[in-house]
């Protein structure tokens, strides 16, 4: 914990200065080109009919076994490491793993997938949206870096 | 006094959308614009990300709710839009994770409005080198200074977490510039 407070603000000789330029006049003409594409784009909102609680629901219990896999995994590849994982480290991966989970992608990753939702159903049956989670596999290599 | 502007900014957008809302373009619109840049890397990339925040932020603006700042909410989106057009970028050509970094290391070096000297071409490289969410974290409190409170509003992250992964980001970054 006191190497984490102790964390150098600046690297040594480099500047802070970010070294991308735009093309000229860029930021001048940003909001008019904007403003035509917004009245080309037709403001329908997202519709919410899908069940996102649900979705979000078996969202976090996918995370939550993700996360006892991950650990498990960790065990298994650390073979060597029997320290108990302090709750720290638990809740850090937890959230780590729950930023990934934004509902506005979660949304867009079911409407592309193959499921074919009718919006209006309100009985739609939740069998296909866990089949669908189920059957992501999960790169636990990235997560490991990531972590 | 910013927060302020800002809720007269969302009032007047419940009255006149486009005027007030070209107010927040005009007032956002370069934060958000090297936000994005700085992960995306390529201008065009950057400019197509923008839009869509935007895009976003217009079509959301009427229902939002204040229970954030503008500025949180508007970098929140930037940062999930950015996101998502990495991960979609990775999906479309099949790349790892390893072969998409190396290919936004290939734009970096042939960027046109690349305009920084040898050493900070060395070290965007070595923020390549980073997972996503911590090239994210460093680039907010590196390039933004940005307090960790106000990275916690828009990234959903405790504090606590934050700077452990700002730690192991500059431990990583300061391996890689001493390395040669």
């Amino acid at each position: 914990m006191r190497a984490k407070e102790n964390i150098p603000e600046e690297i040594p000789g480099m500047s802070r200065k970010i070294p991308f330029s735009v093309p000229d006049n860029y930021f001048n003409e940003f909001p008019s080109r904007l403003q035509e594409g917004l009245s080309e784009t037709p403001t329908v909102p997202i519709s919410r009919t899908y069940p996102v609680r649900r979705v979000l629901a078996m969202a976090a219990m996918f995370i939550g076994l993700v996360t006892v896999g991950y650990f498990g995994l960790r065990m298994i590849l650390n073979g060597q490491d029997t320290r108990m994982l302090s709750g720290d480290e638990v809740s850090t991966a937890i959230e780590y793993f729950g930023h990934e989970f934004d509902d506005e992608m979660l949304i867009a990753a079911i409407v592309e997938s193959d499921i074919d939702i009718d919006p209006q159903d309100s009985d739609y049956e939740s069998d296909a949206i866990i089949e669908y989670l189920s059957s992501e596999e999960i790169d636990f290599t990235e997560i490991l870096i990531d972590y | 006094m910013a927060d302020q502007h800002d809720k007269e900014l969302i009032q007047r957008f419940h009255e006149n959308r486009n005027e007030a809302f070209n107010g927040i373009v005009r007032k956002y619109q370069e934060r958000l614009y090297w936000h994005i840049r700085k992960m995306v890397i390529s201008h065009d990339d950057a400019d197509d990300v923008l839009q869509n925040t935007f895009i976003k932020a217009y079509q959301g603006l009427e229902k939002f709710r204040e229970d954030a700042s503008l500025f949180t909410w508007l970098y929140r989106i930037a940062t999930n839009e950015s996101l998502t057009f990495l991960k979609k970028e990775r999906n479309r050509f099949l790349y790892s994770t390893d072969d998409y970094q190396q290919q936004l290391e290939r734009t970096l070096v042939s960027d046109p409005h690349f305009d920084g000297d040898e050493l900070q071409l060395k070290l965007q490289k070595a923020i390549l080198r980073l997972p996503e969410k911590q090239r994210l974290v460093f680039n907010l409190k590196y390039f933004d200074e940005m307090k960790y409170e106000d990275m916690s509003a828009i990234l959903g992250t405790s504090v606590g977490a934050l700077k452990a992964s700002y730690h192991h980001a500059m431990k990583k970054i300061e391996l890689y510039l001493t390395e040669d």
